[in-house]
């Protein structure tokens, strides 16, 4: 829900060491070369140490053990990232495999061509960086409310230092033919580019390699079974209820839904007053419409959820979750009202003492786990009166979808006056014909 | 003999070949398929012959001091970057990223 | 008397009937691109609609060129004679036995009513529809060739043209039955030789 006042367990994926609190100093010391640069893939970060690696044997949850890291051994083994070094945070964010994102994955270690046409490790083999192009440490990519660098043209052969966006390397008219030298149909698809995005069509469905969250109601949390937590799992062999997390919803090879995006996001902030009414409240959602020439209509995973609000405040609540018993962690003991207490606190929030549920939704592009293009979506998965992708999009005419009613109305009723007519005036020629026999 | 038709022939068809073929030409260009193409150039350095790097080292920090006695600029570049700050300046001035954003996971 | 007249030409009777399958493909599938039919699936029927348009241009042109070339223009030359006789006869007068006003020749082939319908067609149906489907054909390019409109209220005029199609078609192929034996004009348009009462 939030990173303030749950620092060690969220820090762990932190680029650096040992942020516990809010006054964590930002020194070059501080930084994490290994886990960016690790080729060996013997180092990792332990989930609740606030960014170190585990330097003695160490488990986690009682479960998983995490070996001690022999630091010379990766530091003498340093290179550029890989699939997997990035993965070893951004493939588990949202707390498991593939939970949050839906287009990230530890199947994209060594994806198959099925999964991603660009990673396929038997075929292009690309790394992160090789479309997240990197200049002096600086990552393109979207970074809140500001696009991805680079434009969205052609950028080879001449190299413009950005790569992210797929119009850099495959232009604005993607689609060429192999064999002939004309195909009308590429031309056709090709004309889309101005409005739809090329994730709309080449990522046909989410969620293709693990499955991923799709709901998460807290609220739920906090049950117990003879004194024990619970753990209940799913058939995608995920949890269906887990006493530390509340009630989960799972899903494989989804539907995305579709919005107008320009690229950047707005985010409703903690401390920022909110009304709960009968819709989700937005926390996260894509900015972009119609009527902008920057905005595409592009893919999303919807995350819906049922978190903390302080109705009195009508502010959302920054729960502490994670930390040592007599701290108020909801981890620890499982009360809501405290764990609210403890984590407005620690954000340096007003708290009113009182906790209401309420339901929220979060918006996350989807850019990633691009299918071969025999996956890629067919004209009628968006060109249907009903029922079809682009159903609730706006702003343009989509032929097959739109029509407009009253002209289709008045030719219809002409040309059926018209049936009717010739059949009454053929049906009495007929039976004028046959009396005079 | 009358070779010279052949001549012609040739003649004609030539600037169709020399089309498909910059047709073609131009598709190998697009099609940066080769992954060598993309892969990262090979690295000039061989870490584990460092002197600096083989140390007993007893905190990551000791590793991180050792890389950026080389990489000097390395620290600098990447302590501006969100990767390390979790945070991005938002263009109405209200502070976004990782540290102050909600979410509902 | 009856007598057998030559009335169509090879090249009218080949283009008549081209033109005839094209629209009617045409017609099918404009109307599943436009989301009323589904009978070849939509990226064939957009294809195939595409081809077939095309391919109605370049029949155009050559029926053009023949038309200005022959002189068969003129049989389109719009009269005025005889249109309330005629539609006396289709809607009274047919019923009776009674003989059609208009005398067909090889030097005047349509009748009035003809001569208005195929003008209308062929000086605003057809241009309509050519060039409604070339802006929606060419629509990226308009900023570039200097064109500002709105894709919506084109394709509304190209879907208004089709229903214009539809509506002739329908009665254009009744009327073509409306001959003396009911397949006389049919007859007429494939071997070109048409038997026609002379008075």
């Amino acid at each position: 829900m939030a990173v303030t006042s749950n620092w060690c367990r969220c820090t762990s994926c932190h680029a650096g060491y040992g942020w516990k609190d809010k006054s964590f100093d930002f020194a070059v010391e501080k930084i994490d070369c290994l886990v960016c640069h690790d080729t060996t893939g013997t180092y990792k970060k332990f989930p609740t140490d606030c960014g170190y690696p585990p330097l003695k044997d160490k488990v986690f949850a009682g479960k998983k053990l995490f070996k001690a890291v022999n630091l010379a051994y990766v530091a003498q083994h340093v290179g550029y990232s890989t699939r997997e070094s990035c993965g070893k945070c951004h493939f588990f964010s949202g707390g498991g495999d593939g939970v949050k994102r839906g287009d990230i994955d530890s199947t994209l270690i060594a994806p198959p061509k099925k999964i991603d046409a660009h990673m396929d490790a038997k075929g292009l083999n690309f790394t992160c960086a090789t479309c997240h192009t990197t200049t002096a440490h600086e990552i393109d990519g979207r970074h809140y409310d500001t696009p991805a660098p680079g434009k969205r043209e052609l950028a080879l052969p001449r190299y413009e230092g950005h790569l992210v966006k797929c119009e850099a390397c495959h232009g604005t008219r993607p689609h060429r033919p192999e064999k002939k030298l004309f195909d009308w149909r590429l031309v056709k698809l090709n004309d889309h580019t101005d409005r739809v995005a090329c994730q709309t069509c080449h990522i046909p469905l989410y969620a293709r390699g693990l499955p991923t969250n799709t709901y998460w109601d807290w609220s739920t949390a906090g049950r117990f079974k003879d004194g024990k937590p619970i753990v209940k799992m799913g058939p995608l062999g995920r949890p269906e209820y887990h006493t530390k997390k509340g009630t989960l919803k799972w899903g494989k090879n989804l539907v995305p839904v579709y919005r107008w995006y320009n690229g950047t996001y707005s985010y409703l902030l903690p401390g920022e007053k909110v009304e709960a009414g009968k819709d989700p409240i937005v926390l996260i959602k894509p900015n972009g419409s119609p009527e902008d020439p920057d905005s595409r209509i592009f893919p999303f995973k919807p995350h819906f959820g049922k978190q903390p609000y302080d109705p009195v405040n009508k502010l959302m609540i920054v729960p502490k979750l994670f930390g040592p018993k007599g701290s108020g962690a909801f981890w620890a003991e499982f009360d809501w009202k405290k764990a609210a207490a403890a984590g407005m606190k620690a954000a340096g929030l007003p708290f009113s003492g009182k906790v209401e549920f309420v339901e929220t939704v979060y918006y996350h592009a989807l850019s990633h786990m691009v299918a071969p293009r025999e996956d890629a979506l067919k004209c009628a998965a968006c060109h249907v009166r009903q029922g079809g992708r682009l159903a609730s999009i706006s702003g343009v005419y989509l032929p097959g979808r739109d029509r407009h009613v009253e002209l289709d109305k008045i030719g219809q009723t002409l040309c059926l006056i018209a049936l009717l007519f010739v059949s009454i005036h053929g049906v009495a020629r007929i039976i004028i014909a046959l009396k005079r026999k | 003999m009358r070779v010279w038709w052949v001549g012609v022939i040739i003649l004609l068809l030539a600037p169709g070949f020399g089309y498909s073929a910059f047709v073609r030409g131009q598709n190998a260009g697009i099609q940066l398929a080769s992954p060598r193409y993309f892969a990262p150039p090979a690295s000039t350095a061989d870490h584990s012959k460092y002197e600096e790097l083989k140390k007993d080292f007893k905190t990551p920090e000791e590793v991180t001091r050792a890389c950026l006695k080389c990489h000097n600029k390395a620290g600098e570049q990447f302590k501006k970057t969100l990767h390390y700050t979790w945070t991005w300046k938002g263009k109405d001035g209200r502070l976004l990223g990782k540290a102050h954003v909600i979410n509902n996971y | 008397m009856k007598q057998k007249l030559y009335l169509y030409t090879r090249f009218e009777r080949l283009w008549h009937w081209t033109q005839a399958f094209l629209i009617i493909f045409l017609l099918l599938t404009g109307f599943e691109i436009h989301g009323s039919l589904e009978i070849f699936g939509y990226e064939k029927a957009y294809l195939w609609h595409v081809y077939a348009g095309m391919a109605l241009v370049i029949l155009t042109a050559f029926a053009i060129f023949w038309h200005l070339t022959t002189g068969a223009w003129r049989h389109y030359w719009p009269v005025k004679e005889k249109i309330p006789q005629i539609c006396y006869y289709y809607l009274v007068g047919i019923f009776r036995g009674e003989p059609h006003p208009f005398e067909k020749r090889p030097d005047q082939k349509l009748n009035p009513l003809q001569r208005l319908a195929y003008l209308f067609l062929k000086l605003v149906l057809f241009p309509l529809q050519f060039v409604t489907a070339f802006l929606l054909l060419s629509y990226q390019w308009w900023p570039a060739l200097g064109i500002s409109a709105s894709f919506r209220k084109v394709a509304y005029y190209h879907t208004a043209g089709a229903f214009a199609f539809l509506f002739f078609l329908i009665i254009h192929v009744y009327l073509a039955t409306t001959g003396k034996p009911w397949y006389s004009h049919l007859r007429g348009m494939i071997l070109g030789w048409e038997e026609v009462e002379l008075r």
